[in-house]
């Protein structure tokens, strides 16, 4: 069943010359995790504010064709009742600390604070979603005293308490150390186990491998290609994105005649060590 | 890092409801400029501001703050005041063509005490009460939410812009800047530093802006809060007499301004 459903698309920023998103078109089944791709200046972050609502909400500018969030129209739902559909996670996890809170805990319960949530369900759920990203036994910190792993962990979790049926994440490990990076998406990794639709954008393709059913392209804020990830992530260089170190190594592998021509690159260590027979 | 003022003592005055405690600050400001008593803001820091502060178990800190924050300004007041104050007669101490006179030093005495009890009011608010409790209480008084969440976040970002503006300054050390020394050297040192305080803080905005909305910040739900707030008849009452008598005050310095004229 498509829980998000996008359809020619196109988006010019206010001042802006040149589209950022031109004519896209695509559909998101219900718990599944859609990586979304492309090199710096390819229109990701754009399209993540288009499913979210920012774009017509937040950012202003010329839009064309519709985006449709578990039936709500992003168009004309205002932002404020989109929260609940669709959940937004940034790359800067300093700048999504509301501020305005002293403990761990008590931020995770600002969304419900603002949806009006009972004190005791509020409780129950801010519970659930510090266990799930592992939050527990840092509840009574301040946000500020956590490392960038764990604050993006806290957006995560500031999000999901929400309950949204999809959740989008702009590059949520792009300030991240590789510490950071591996808390963060052994995190979505949880989360997608759980059913949680998640489309995410990323840059590093062997975490897309490892977690996405299916990828998107974009490039120069056209959708150039979709589909599997392994089949897709073979041709990273192509929309100049950088290749995995299993496909670069495969690919020099090939070149030295140690594996099959034909072999497809692997993306993931599980997949090298099928080529290897390991 | 304590990214807050507040300091969590578990006092009878950190107890109390956030709105009772301004509306004592309120009414203890609002005495400091009203009474027509040369020792009044001073009487007030000593006798209540100081008593409250050891209630709620951070007299430590109050002093402290008050001393620092009160010191280099009380020097410059009563230089400025103390000799050059207009109209001034009685003269305590002639220094050549300079003489130090009496009204002007009152003056002074008058500006840096009531300075005390904002500094002192302020500090006993902010250090007893927790930044979500003061935004809560401010929108049952019926400040609009928005308001508070900035007053709020305004209290608990500085700490984090001090923080910012120590690894700035760290980082300029590292590639030579020389940021300690005299008051030349520190106010070349400033230039560099505000402009990527600055820049970096305005670039935060938007995003902070678009994290806010994603946390359902301009819901029009009712709100609920995570915290409760402890409320209690006595409270409630001793603010309308808190009230009352602000009111009460302000219009009586107002009509005596007036009849005086």
């Amino acid at each position: 069943m498509s829980i998000l459903s996008v359809r020619n698309l196109s988006f010019r920023y206010q001042q802006a010359t040149v589209p950022a998103l031109r004519d896209i078109s695509f559909e998101v089944e219900s718990g599944t995790v859609t990586a979304i791709v492309g090199a710096n200046g390819a229109g990701k972050s754009t399209l993540g504010y288009a499913l979210a609502g920012y774009i017509p909400h937040f950012f202003k500018g010329e839009m064309q064709g519709t985006v449709r969030v578990n039936n709500a129209d992003t168009r004309q739902t205002p932002l404020a009742s989109l929260v609940t559909q669709v959940g937004l996670v940034f790359q800067n996890p300093f700048n999504q600390i509301s501020g305005a809170k002293l403990t761990v805990a008590e931020e995770v319960a600002f969304g419900l604070e603002n949806l009006g949530v009972p004190r005791e369900e509020m409780t129950m759920r801010v519970q659930r979603a510090l266990e799930l990203f592992g939050l527990d036994q840092v509840a009574n910190q301040s946000p500020f005293a956590l490392s960038g792993g764990q604050q993006q962990r806290l957006a995560l979790a500031s999000i999901f308490v929400m309950e949204p049926p999809v959740m989008v994440l702009d590059e949520p490990t792009a300030q991240l150390d590789p510490v950071g990076t591996r808390e963060v998406m052994e995190s979505i990794v949880a989360l997608a186990q759980r059913g949680q639709t998640i489309v995410f954008m990323e840059h590093k393709l062997e975490w897309v491998a490892r977690l996405a059913s299916r990828v998107l392209v974009l490039d120069q804020g056209a959708l150039v290609a979709i589909g599997e990830p392994r089949q897709l992530l073979a041709r990273a260089d192509e929309w100049g994105l950088n290749e995995t170190r299993y496909a670069r190594a495969a690919r020099l592998a090939k070149a030295r005649g140690l594996i099959a021509k034909d072999a497809l690159l692997p993306q993931t260590l599980e997949q090298a060590r099928e080529i290897l027979d390991l | 890092m304590n990214q807050s003022f507040f300091l969590d003592r578990a006092s009878g005055l950190q107890a109390l409801h956030p709105l009772t405690k301004l509306m004592l600050a309120l009414a203890l400001i609002v005495t400091a400029f009203t009474v027509r008593w040369l020792f009044i803001s001073i009487a007030l820091f000593v006798c209540i501001i100081l008593p409250l502060a050891v209630w709620g178990k951070i007299w430590r800190e109050v002093l402290r703050t008050t001393i620092t924050l009160s010191i280099p300004l009380a020097i410059s007041v009563t230089l400025v005041q103390g000799f050059f104050f207009p109209g001034a007669q009685i003269v305590l101490w002639q220094i050549g063509p300079f003489s130090l006179k009496r009204e002007g030093l009152e003056f002074a005495f008058v500006i840096i005490t009531r300075l005390l009890v904002i500094a002192g009011t302020g500090l006993l608010v902010v250090y007893t009460t927790h930044p979500a409790d003061l935004a809560i209480a401010l929108v049952q008084a019926g400040a609009p939410y928005a308001l508070a969440y900035i007053a709020v976040s305004a209290i608990q970002l500085l700490p984090e812009m001090q923080a910012r503006a120590q690894s700035i300054l760290n980082a300029q050390q590292a590639r030579g800047l020389e940021t300690r020394g005299s008051i030349g050297v520190r106010i070349r040192a400033f230039v560099p530093l505000i402009a990527p305080l600055v820049y970096g803080a305005l670039e935060n905005v938007q995003e902070r802006a678009l994290a806010l909305d994603a946390r359902a910040f301009r819901s029009t739900r009712i709100k609920t809060s995570w915290r409760e707030l402890h409320d209690s008849q006595a409270q409630r009452a001793a603010r309308l007499i808190l009230a009352a008598y602000s009111i009460l005050m302000i219009v009586y310095a107002i009509a005596t301004a007036f009849l005086s004229r």
